[in-house]
């Protein structure tokens, strides 16, 4: 496939997006229903190795890159995800000169609210499928007591669980 | 503030970026914790303007962010090689990730340490949403209009399944609109 079709195929998903998975419906259109370029179970495949690892979940763009042109594939789709970010600057630097208006600050709290509320809603099927156990609960609960109440790196409350994680399947088989 | 090396900008991004699982929300605000609190590279209300740009900007909000908190803090050189730290070592581990799957390697050693991953990101996925509210929820009429906003949100997401869109827009307009009948100073 040619690279910078690839390339704006991705892009146009970007562009109609704003959150990592909300870009999914428009690129299934494309790679599956219209050019057959992915199955779905590929697709499905691409997604779910995009949200295993660390990163945005829009990675999983970088995979369906990969599945339909190899390794430029998956950096044409890298650079394709990167492309709408910078879009913010000329935002930022409009905004930053009215940083200092009240009716600025109050729409961007309103804007922060927001997405926090979206996120609890969010957590939820997340939540569901990680309490698997009393190790699950004893995991989130401190993470979360953690992440709010101190400022240790959340890093090490990654790497705490997936040791203990590691830790209880060796002793218990 | 103080002014980072490019180099120590770069490691941050590089060091959070890949480390946190969750998605962009959860980054945001573990960077924020380390770039406002700890580093002392952003001021609060920078944060803030950079989360709210990024919210607003089309594709994958976290590399905005990453973006616009470059920029802020080291200019163009910044928001590049904190959008490429952030991003290129989890695209390369996304794809190693996806050949392991198309072979089938799904070893139980790796799938408990995944499982007990996936906990540790619900908690701090709960943990963030008391992080992103807590600042604007101090005094009563806050609280309210955080517990409207925020919730009405939460409803519109899970109960009715709103376009992210739509729920942002109404958002920002109910917080600007709550501003101008206010009494709050806003700061």
């Amino acid at each position: 496939m040619n690279l910078f079709v690839l390339y704006l195929l991705l892009l146009k998903a970007l562009l109609m997006s704003f959150t990592g998975l909300t870009s999914l419906p428009i690129i299934r259109d494309d790679f599956v229903v219209s050019r057959h370029l992915l199955t779905d179970h590929q697709l499905n495949t691409a997604v779910v190795a995009g949200r295993a690892g660390p990163g945005p979940f829009g990675l999983y763009m970088v995979c369906i890159g990969y599945t339909v042109a190899g390794v430029p594939g998956a950096i044409s789709a890298f650079l394709a995800l990167l492309t709408p970010a910078f879009l913010c600057l000329p935002i930022l630097r409009w905004l930053g000169h009215h940083a200092n208006d009240r009716r600025i600050r109050d729409a961007i709290r309103g804007l922060i609210i927001g997405s926090a509320g979206m996120l609890l809603a969010s957590s939820i099927p997340l939540a569901r499928d990680a309490l698997t156990g009393p190790l699950a609960i004893v995991i989130m609960a401190a993470s979360f007591l953690f992440l709010a109440f101190t400022r240790l790196d959340s890093a090490w409350l990654i790497v705490s669980a997936a040791a203990l994680g590691l830790a209880v399947k060796l002793i218990h088989g | 503030m103080s002014r980072p090396s490019l180099k120590s900008l770069t490691g941050a991004f590089f060091r959070i970026g890949n480390t946190t699982f969750g998605g962009g929300l959860l980054t945001m605000t573990v960077l924020g914790r380390e770039l406002v609190d700890r580093q002392k590279w952003l001021s609060a209300s920078d944060y803030e303007l950079a989360f709210a740009v990024a919210r607003v900007t089309p594709g994958t909000s976290i590399i905005a962010f990453c973006a616009a908190a470059g920029w802020m803090i080291l200019g163009a050189a910044g928001a590049i090689a904190a959008a490429i730290a952030l991003t290129a070592p989890s695209a390369i581990l996304a794809v190693l990730l996806l050949q392991g799957f198309e072979s089938g390697a799904e070893h139980p050693f790796v799938m408990s340490a995944l499982g007990a991953t996936v906990a540790a990101v619900s908690g701090m996925m709960g943990a963030t949403v008391l992080v992103l509210v807590r600042p604007f929820s101090k005094g009563f009429v806050r609280t309210v209009r955080t517990l409207l906003i925020g919730g009405g949100a939460f409803l519109a997401s899970w109960k009715f399944n709103f376009s992210p869109v739509v729920i942002l827009v109404v958002s920002t307009l109910t917080g600007l609109v709550w501003g101008q009948f206010s009494k709050d100073d806003g700061k």
